[in-house]
């Protein structure tokens, strides 16, 4: 039998996609089904003055219409948030209700107001027409930082300047400006992490189906986190019984965080369902996924970063405004916090750091985790400090990091590194990642091509070193920092009677490949062919408990719980064997399959002792029949992947569009169970973290409206944006989970925004401009823009 | 949106004013108003009908004039609501005496848009106020050299928005992944809507609302087209090919194996129509180079992949085709 | 997404489609500008006259100095037909630009022209082909040069009541060669510039003849004289081009959004209409 850990098979869930049989929510036709159109606000800000809806009631194929009212008149006050942070006084944040319609005031745009469910989505579609809503618009504010300010509108009247809490992280802010004082170099940048919107490609759908004969209910939901989903629901929205509520997340699109959050949509459903005693679906259109989708990032920053002559960072300092939304999203305040101000130590020995965050409400969509959530923002952050300071004091970029890295350690004969912002990192060795990366772009000659460019273009080349924490999380740390619930993750290893094994994750997969991943341990640890494993995800009544794929958690976690139940099969198998065998356990060894006896041929296979565990004629005594075992893993800590990634851009002198050439990228993920899933991973995180540079970007008008909400004004990268992906790696095992994994979901996501502004910017300074930044995304507009300005 | 624009008339300031302060001569010569109506000192209840490029709308609200100073200025706001959005606008309007018979009307404001209009028409907004601009100072030059205000009142053409409930259904007939189908569709029906919830074909999917995405490509005669822009009743007669009639009895299509050997998908939404266009592609070109497959499938996105792999699976398709 | 209801009618013939043609109705052809409207209900029209299987208004055919294509030839066809590349090459690698290959596949030239978004490439490309719009209606067929068909923002020379039938496309003459180049808005891809040229060299290798037309800048595509002034007579060299391109949309409003403002759109407008007028040297 051969190892299946790190290679790189392929995937076993690809055939139903291949085919057209993938089976996502809204394939699904429930008999007796009845269809919902949520009408949603058209305005950011205003109080709903009356809603007729007379007309609607009588058209046909209308079945019921809801307001808000009827939902609030329940005791329904909305959908609950998940992470509590309080304010640096003690006070709690500030919680006000989302409800799952609204009663008489809209917050942002696409706040729903009234759902129409009709026998069919066009009637729904039809009947929605004809409802009349008359509305008292009311000014609105966009941006985190006015929000704050005295005199701006509310968005919740009892959220005075809009806070919902302020926060503070690292060294006293005066031990920090003493050395920021002594500095001999001094960088210092404001800038927009601008607001981005996730787009999985599926829309959210959501069915809600309540049957009254047997009182129960199943949401069938695309989300990445069904189990946290139904206890949510059930305990603080609808006050509905857990053990009756089943919820199914089927194939789910993509999620990149958009689909971790438990939605009003999904509430309401079920809600609408119990009323009518028939299932309800609603699928979003995309206008409704640009409005109601958590966005991801908005932060508005100040910050800055000392150097010693040598160029040692001396301190950093940063100010972070904080952009919620109109209400607080299920993680949203961990992710300008505890997933943001705990990364500031990035891969450098920065001996003094101090952050502070200011979270505000403003009278837009909210905003919550989203590809990388907060480590994004950390990264770049620093990785622009850095470049722009290697740039005003003239040194190398890539020399400026290699003097500030924090020297290897392995977290085994070499204790963790402690950071000033709380964290503990596990293992790490970042020279050779960007000594990789430097060699793969050629950095040697780099400098004499970009010198030497004479094609009318600018060359520019942009580095990032990066970490993140990830595999979310120990339970008891977040726990204390806020988290109201636990980041564990359960699994079930199922030995069937003839030796086949059912594997039940609590991590849901939705394009990670878990089915062929999570195979490959159960396959590999087993010692059994890959087709005897079936990984089963996505459905609270076939699995036990879990907490959802996000954070690049799902191995680290979901993978070690996996093989948590694995040894206590093969625990318990070798009793089987041993009895078999007429042996002790301690004398057998098990490999490819079978128990031997040490020293002997003599052995006994997986599946006949599987076949004892169901039929125990010939059996130890005492012990239970069956080969089942469920487990709960908690980790020990988050996990820190790091990489580096290099950028090298060409501008049009003429248009200031700015042409990706290439992009490198060297990660260390810890250890690759399939090395061919880890790139891909990567490849996706890339574009993502590119789409930010030079594509995306919401654009909300002063009043509150999404300008650019849809495909024709929201660039989404296309295959012709990008070139193709130069990657590698380096393994610096993870040293405290079972299988050495620190998860790949995020790193690409992380690491490349910076590189391409810094790219951008090397091209525009190199090219004689005095141009030391360009907002987000770097449109052609704006770097031609940057181009007008003074040259140097 | 910040409007502002200024434009010369040969005439007085106080032969202006009569016309803006004119009623039904305000009436017909602004663009699109089909209905004016004073309902108080300085207020007016208007209904303006909306026609350009590819929208088409009744907009129902008020127009208030304020500070006003009588041959010389006032600001105009307008309130007006829509089904597809509404406009709330606030523009001061200024005659500058030019010369003897020459004055310029200048104005300068504000106009905010919201809902579908906002969100969408983002492209044409500028340019349907620019258009609505000159459109009314032609009206009013011509109204100008008239000289005499002809009484006639503004036509009042009804609102057909009225939502009509009789839709002619058809009974259409399409050769579908290799088998004639026939299906009763009706006019109003998007084919993808009729694949997937009529015929059950759940492979081609839904990903937008503006033929951005390309998640719901199928083949019709053998082209690539995006199913979401296209009736039902469209496909009657024609070959329809869907990503459920790739494979064959022998197996997989050689693109569906590039996507499975290059890990060219991840959750697996994008990849029907990204498959689909694919095909388009191959069956023109044999062997196309990595550019020429990036730029064939600029209309399909991809989320998961960031394409590195979709570009390999369709190198690896078209060396097995 | 689901339209308002309508009556879809299929007409056979262009003059049973003119019949159908009353006031609340739309012509349908591919449908790519139309039925994008009507899903987000920014257009409602009571019924559809499906046009696109009148054999009349397919097909591209020789004829004699120029190439006749009809109206509801998809972009496709035209971007694949070597009659078209033989004749006016710049016309079928603009058909080539728009849109994706799904969007050219479907989408129907005589639909596009009629449509007149302000940002399409087609009416660029039809004006500096000197090309000829055939219209029919209830009182029977008239030609338009594209030059005047297109009258304001999504507004042109087509009545309410006609069709267009087929587009005359001229053939270049020796001595004339062809050009389309296009600056895209990065989201929709439609043209923030798009700038199509035709020229003619004279005998004493000057510039005998030349048109130069911009879609994407101001509210309809327009041949911009003040480029082709400074053109006329000179030579084609790089002095001659840089002077010429500097009075790009010069004399027309330019249009501004979030990708491009007015200062920054009238800058690409030069130099499109510089790297167009180089392709041609």
């Amino acid at each position: 039998m051969s190892s299946y850990i790190g290679q790189s098979v392929k995937r076993l869930e690809d055939k139903r996609f291949l085919t057209g049989k993938g089976h996502y929510t809204d394939d699904i036709i429930l008999p007796q089904q009845t269809y919902a159109y949520i009408i949603r606000s058209p305005y950011a800000h205003a109080r709903i003055v009356k809603i007729d809806i007379s007309a609607a009631e009588s058209a046909k194929g209308v079945v019921a219409i809801f307001k808000g009212k009827e939902i609030a008149d329940e005791g329904i006050a909305g959908v609950p948030c998940g992470w509590q942070v309080d304010f640096k006084n003690g006070e709690t944040m500030k919680e006000p209700p989302h409800p799952l319609l609204v009663v008489d005031k809209v917050r942002h745009l696409g706040d729903g107001v009234v759902v129409v469910i009709a026998e069919s989505k066009a009637e729904a579609r039809d009947a929605a027409e004809l409802v009349e809503i008359e509305y008292d618009v009311l000014e609105a504010v966009i941006d985190p930082k006015k929000a704050a300010q005295a005199g701006a509108p509310l968005v919740h009247e009892d959220c005075p300047n809009n806070m919902c809490f302020d926060w503070e992280l690292g060294n006293p802010k005066a031990d920090v400006d003493a050395a920021m004082g002594k500095a001999h170099h001094v960088t210092s940048l404001e800038f927009v992490n601008q607001r981005v919107i996730p787009n999985a490609m599926e829309p959210r759908a959501a069915i809600g189906d309540y049957q009254v004969a047997t009182d129960k209910y199943t949401l069938y939901t695309s989300s990445q986190n069904p189990h946290l989903i139904r206890l949510l629901m059930c305990a603080f929205v609808l006050g509905i019984p857990e053990h009756k509520v089943r919820v199914v997340s089927p194939d789910v699109g993509g999620g990149f965080g958009s689909k971790i959050f438990h939605y009003a949509e999904e509430a309401l459903m079920i809600w609408c369902s119990r009323k009518l005693e028939r299932p309800v679906k609603w699928t979003s259109d995309r206008s409704e996924a640009f409005l109601t989708d958590a966005h991801g990032r908005d932060h508005v920053t100040e910050a800055k970063m000392g150097f010693d002559a040598d160029g040692k960072i001396m301190a950093l300092r940063v100010n972070t405004y904080a952009n919620l939304g109109a209400y607080l999203s299920t993680f949203a305040p961990a992710v300008p916090t505890y997933l943001h101000g705990t990364l500031m130590q990035g891969l450098y020995t920065t001996p003094l750091i101090n952050i502070d965050v200011t979270a505000t409400f403003t009278h837009t969509t909210a905003v919550d985790a989203y590809r990388g959530a907060g480590r994004p923002e950390a990264t770049y952050l620093l990785e622009r400090m850095f470049d722009l300071a290697a740039l005003e004091m003239n040194v190398d970029p890539a020399e400026l990091r290699f003097k500030n890295f924090i020297p290897a350690f392995d977290g085994v004969e070499q204790e963790g590194y402690q950071t000033q912002v709380a964290l503990q990192y596990d293992s790490g060795d970042y020279e050779p990642v960007l000594k990789r990366a430097l060699e793969m772009v050629g950095y040697d000659k780099f400098r004499a091509e970009q010198a030497a460019q004479s094609n009318g273009k600018l060359l520019g080349i942009g580095f990032s070193t990066y970490i993140e924490a990830c595999g979310i999380a120990p339970s008891a740390v977040v726990g204390a920092l806020g988290a109201r619930a636990g980041l564990y993750e359960s699994a079930q290893v199922r030995v069937q009677p003839t030796g086949k094994v059912s594997v039940f994750t609590g991590s849901h997969s939705h394009g990670q490949g878990h089915e062929t991943t999570f195979a490959q341990v159960v396959a590999d640890k087993m010692g059994i062919p890959l087709e005897d494993v079936d990984i089963v995800h996505g459905d609270s009544d076939s699995v036990a408990f879990g907490m959802g794929t996000y954070g690049s958690r799902s191995l680290a976690v979901g993978g070690s719980a996996i093989v948590k139940s694995i040894e206590k099969v093969l625990e318990k198998g070798a009793k089987i064997a041993a009895h078999l065998l007429e042996a002790n356990p301690d004398d057998l060894d098990y490999a490819e399959g079978k128990w031997t006896v040490k020293g002997t041929d003599k052995s006994v296979g997986f599946g006949d002792v599987s076949l004892t565990a169901y039929v125990p004629h010939n059996y130890p005594e005492g012990l239970e029949p069956g080969l089942d075992f469920s487990s709960f893993y908690d980790p020990a800590n988050f996990t820190y992947p790091f990489g580096a990634h290099i950028a090298i851009v060409e501008i049009d002198k003429e248009t200031g569009k700015v042409d990706l050439k290439r992009f490198i990228a060297v990660d260390d993920v810890g250890n690759v169970i399939n090395p061919m899933i880890v790139d891909g991973q990567i490849h996706g995180g890339l574009a993502q973290g590119i789409g930010q540079a030079l594509f995306e970007g919401a654009i909300y008008d002063d009043t509150g409206q999404l300008i650019n909400g849809s495909y024709m004004d929201y660039c989404m990268p296309r295959a012709d944006d990008l070139p193709s992906f130069e990657i590698d790696r380096t393994v610096t095992p993870c040293p405290h989970n079972p299988l050495g994994v620190k998860g790949a979901g995020e790193a690409g996501c992380i690491g490349s925004t910076p590189a391409v502004v810094n790219a951008v910017v090397d091209a525009l300074w190199k090219g004689g401009f005095k141009v030391k930044d360009v907002a987000m995304p770097m449109t052609s507009q704006r770097v031609w823009t940057a181009m007008q300005s003074e040259t140097v | 949106m910040e409007l502002k624009g200024r434009e010369s008339f040969k005439a007085t300031r106080e032969q202006i004013w009569e016309i803006l302060m004119d009623t039904p001569t305000l009436a017909r010569i602004t663009p699109g108003i089909s209905r004016l109506e004073k309902i108080g000192d300085n207020a007016y209840d208007a209904i303006a009908d909306v026609k350009i490029g590819p929208v088409k709308a009744s907009f129902k609200g008020k127009l208030t004039l304020t500070d006003i100073t009588e041959n010389d200025s006032f600001v105009l706001n307008v309130t007006q609501n829509s089904k597809i959005g509404n406009v709330a606008a606030k523009v001061g309007l200024n005659l500058v005496n030019e010369g003897l018979n020459q004055t310029a009307l200048a104005f300068e404001g504000k106009a905010n848009f919201s809902g579908t209009l906002a969100g969408k028409g983002a492209r044409i907004l500028s340019g349907v106020a620019s258009s609505l601009t000159k459109q009314f100072f032609a009206s009013l030059a011509e109204e100008i050299e008239a000289r005499d205000f002809p009484e006639a009142k503004p036509e009042i053409t009804q609102n057909n928005s009225n939502v009509n409930l009789h839709s002619m259904s058809h009974e259409i007939k399409m050769f579908l992944n290799g088998k004639e189908q026939h299906v009763t569709v009706e006019s109003r029906d998007l084919l993808v809507d009729v694949l997937r919830d009529k015929l059950r074909l759940t492979g081609t999917h839904v990903g937008c609302d503006t033929s951005s995405c390309g998640a719901c490509t199928i083949l019709i005669n053998g082209k690539a087209v995006k199913s979401c822009t296209m009736l039902a009743v469209q496909a009657d007669g024609t070959t329809v090919q869907t990503v459920e009639g790739l494979a064959t009895a022998e197996g997989f299509h050689p693109i569906q194996e590039g996507f499975k050997e290059e890990h060219g998908l991840q959750c697996g939404f994008c990849t029907p129509g990204m498959m689909m266009t694919a095909v388009d592609l191959l069956q023109r070109n044999t062997n196309p180079s990595e550019h020429e497959i990036r730029e064939a499938l600029e209309g399909n996105f991809c989320r998961c992949t960031g394409y590195h792999n979709i570009v390999r699976a369709v190198q690896h398709a078209a060396a097995k085709m | 997404m689901i339209p308002s209801t309508f009556e879809y009618k299929k007409a056979s013939s262009v003059d049973e489609a003119i019949s159908l043609l009353t006031e609340d109705a739309k012509l349908l052809a591919g449908g790519h500008s139309l039925i994008p409207a009507m899903k987000l209900r920014l257009n409602q029209p009571s019924s559809l006259i499906d046009i696109s299987d009148i054999d009349a208004l397919k097909g591209i055919s020789d004829g004699g100095d120029h190439v006749l294509i009809g109206a509801a030839a998809t972009h496709a066809d035209i971007a694949h037909s070597a009659l078209v590349k033989g004749a006016c090459s710049m016309i079928s690698d603009g058909a080539e630009q728009i849109g994706d290959i799904q969007v050219r596949n479907k989408g129907t030239i005589g639909g596009s022209l009629a449509h007149a978004d302000p940002a399409a490439d087609w009416p660029a490309l039809v004006i500096a082909a000197d090309a000829i719009i055939v219209m029919q209606g209830a009182s029977g067929s008239r030609e338009v040069a594209a030059a005047s068909f297109f009258t304001g923002f999504y507004e042109t020379a087509l009545a309410e009541n006609e069709i267009i039938t087929a587009i005359k496309i001229p053939k270049l003459t020796t001595g004339s060669s062809s050009t389309y180049v296009k600056f895209s808005q990065p989201a929709s891809r439609f043209a923030i510039v798009g700038c199509a040229v035709v020229k003619n060299m004279d005998e004493a290798g000057e510039v005998g003849n030349i048109k130069v037309a911009i879609t994407g800048v101001s509210e309809k595509a327009y041949r911009d004289h003040a480029v082709e002034d400074e053109l006329m007579g000179q030579p084609l060299n790089q002095d001659v081009i840089n002077a010429a391109a500097s009075k790009a949309a010069s004399r027309v409003d330019v249009m501004s959004d979030h990708y491009a403002s007015q200062e920054y759109r009238k800058h690409l407008a030069s130099v499109y209409v510089k790297k167009a007028l180089q392709n041609l040297i």
